[in-house]
C-alpha cells in the first residue's frame, strides 16, 4: 500500500508518542551498590536499552572517600538526577543526598531523603561526577495517559 | 482549518474524542519533557565545550614540551640514537574504551591502561642520555592528555547530534502534531456537535408529528362518539 503524506503524517504523530514514552529507556535495568561496584574489575551497569554504562574508577574511589564504610551499600550508582520539575531537579534516597550535599559543600540533615536543586547545582554536580550520576525525566504525570496509547 | 490540518481516518465519535484527548495531553507533556531533554543535553553540551577547550591546551601544552625534550634528547643523543631506542622499545599503548550513556546518547569513556605504572624502560642506558627518557616521560604524560581530548571531543560531536534530533522533535510535536491533534479534536467537536443539532430537530420534528397524529386520532374518536366539532383552520 502507497504512503499518503498523512497517513506518513500520522505514523510521525505515532513515532514521537512513543518517543516520548521511551524516554527513560538509558537508565539501568538494576542499579547496583557502591560496595557491589567497588569490587568489579570493570564497574559497570546495563541499561533499559541494552547498552552498558562504565563508572570510572576515580569517581568511585571519591564516592567511597565521601561516604561512610556502612553506607557503601546503601548507595546505589548512578544517582538519578530527576528532571521534569520546571526548572528544579531532585536526587532521592539518604545515601544519594548525602553525597550530592557533600559535593555542593551544603549541609545535609541525618535522614534527610531527598533535596532540590537548580540548574547551576546540577551542573556542578555533573561535572563533579559525570560517569556515577545520570538524568531521569519524572514521567509519573503520564503513566495516567499511557494507558490509552498502549491500549492502541 | 483544512483538511490536511487533521488527522486521517477519524471517525467523529465521543470514544474517539475521549482516547484523543489523552493524546493530546501526552504529546503537551511529552513536549514539555523533550524540551527539558533538550535544554539539559545543551547545559552538558556547553560545559564539555568549556572542558575541551581547557584539555586542548593541556594537550598542546604538554606535546609542545615533549617536542622540545625529544629535541634536547636528539642533541645529546643524536637522531640515530633516538631512533635505535625507540625500535629497543616493544612498548604497546593499551587503551580501555567503554561507554556512558548521557540521556539516551552512547558516549565513549577512554582510559589508558598500563600495567607498569608507565616507569618501565626498553632501552640500556648506556648510549642514551637522562634528556631522553625525560622525553619518553613527557610524550607518556601528553598521550594521556591526546586520549582525554578524543573522548570529549566525540562526546561533543555525538551530543550535538542528539541535540539536533531532540531540537528536531520538539519542534516537530510543537508545531506540527499538537496543533493536528488539536485541530483533529476541534472537528470532532465540532460534527459532534452536528450530530446532536441534527437529532435534536429531528427529535422536535417526530413529536410535533406524533403529536399531530395523536390530535388526529382524538377528533375521529369524538366524531365517532357523535360529537359535534367546529372545524379548525389547519
Amino acid at each position: 500500500m502507497r504512503d499518503t503524506p498523512s497517513s506518513n503524517n500520522d505514523s510521525l504523530d505515532r513515532k514521537l508518542l512513543q518517543e516520548i514514552l521511551r524516554i527513560n529507556r538509558h537508565l539501568p535495568r538494576r542499579r547496583k551498590t557502591l560496595a557491589e561496584l567497588l569490587e568489579e574489575e570493570r564497574p559497570h551497569v546495563v541499561n533499559r536499552d541494552g547498552t552498558k554504562h562504565y563508572f570510572k574508577r576515580e569517581e568511585l574511589d571519591r564516592l567511597a572517600e565521601i561516604l561512610p564504610k556502612y553506607l557503601h551499600g546503601r548507595l546505589k550508582l548512578p544517582i538519578l538526577i530527576e528532571l521534569g520539575y520546571s526548572g528544579t531537579a531532585i536526587v532521592r534516597g539518604k545515601a544519594e543526598v548525602r553525597v550530592v550535599c557533600e559535593i555542593l559543600g551544603e549541609e545535609w540533615k541525618f535522614g534527610q531523603e531527598r533535596v532540590e536543586l537548580n540548574y547551576l547545582d546540577v551542573r556542578k554536580v555533573r561535572r563533579e561526577l559525570p560517569t556515577t550520576t545520570q538524568y531521569m525525566f519524572s514521567t509519573e504525570h503520564l503513566k495516567r495517559v499511557n494507558r490509552v496509547e498502549r491500549g492502541r | 482549518m483544512t483538511q490536511q490540518d487533521i488527522l486521517e481516518d477519524v471517525n467523529p465519535t465521543r470514544m474517539e474524542l475521549l482516547k484523543l484527548k489523552d493524546r493530546i495531553e501526552l504529546a503537551k507533556k511529552g513536549h514539555k519533557l523533550l524540551k527539558e531533554k533538550r535544554d539539559a543535553l545543551i547545559m552538558e553540551f556547553f560545559d564539555l565545550v568549556k572542558k575541551a577547550s581547557e584539555v586542548r591546551e593541556k594537550a598542546i601544552e604538554k606535546l609542545m614540551k615533549a617536542y622540545e625534550k625529544l629535541a634536547a634528547a636528539k642533541t645529546t643523543v643524536g637522531t640515530t640514537g633516538v631512533k635505535c631506542a625507540s625500535m629497543a622499545s616493544a612498548e604497546e599503548v593499551r587503551v580501555d574504551i567503554g561507554s556512558r550513556n548521557v540521556m539516551g546518547v552512547v558516549v565513549p569513556i577512554i582510559e589508558r591502561v598500563s600495567e607498569d605504572g608507565g616507569t618501565q624502560v626498553a632501552y640500556g642506558f648506556a648510549d642514551t642520555s637522562g634528556a631522553l627518557d625525560e622525553a619518553v616521560r613527557a610524550f607518556r604524560e601528553a598521550l594521556d592528555a591526546v586520549l582525554e581530548l578524543a573522548e570529549i571531543e566525540e562526546t561533543l560531536r555525538l551530543m550535538a547530534e542528539e541535540i539536533e534530533r531532540t531540537k528536531r522533535r520538539v519542534n516537530a510535536l510543537e508545531h506540527i502534531v499538537i496543533p493536528r491533534l488539536e485541530n483533529t479534536e476541534k472537528y470532532i467537536e465540532m460534527k459532534l456537535d452536528e450530530q446532536e443539532r441534527e437529532n435534536f430537530v429531528r427529535l422536535k420534528r417526530v413529536k410535533s408529528m406524533l403529536e399531530e397524529r395523536r390530535a388526529e386520532e382524538i377528533e375521529r374518536e369524538l366524531r365517532e362518539a357523535g360529537a359535534e366539532l367546529p372545524e379548525l383552520e389547519k
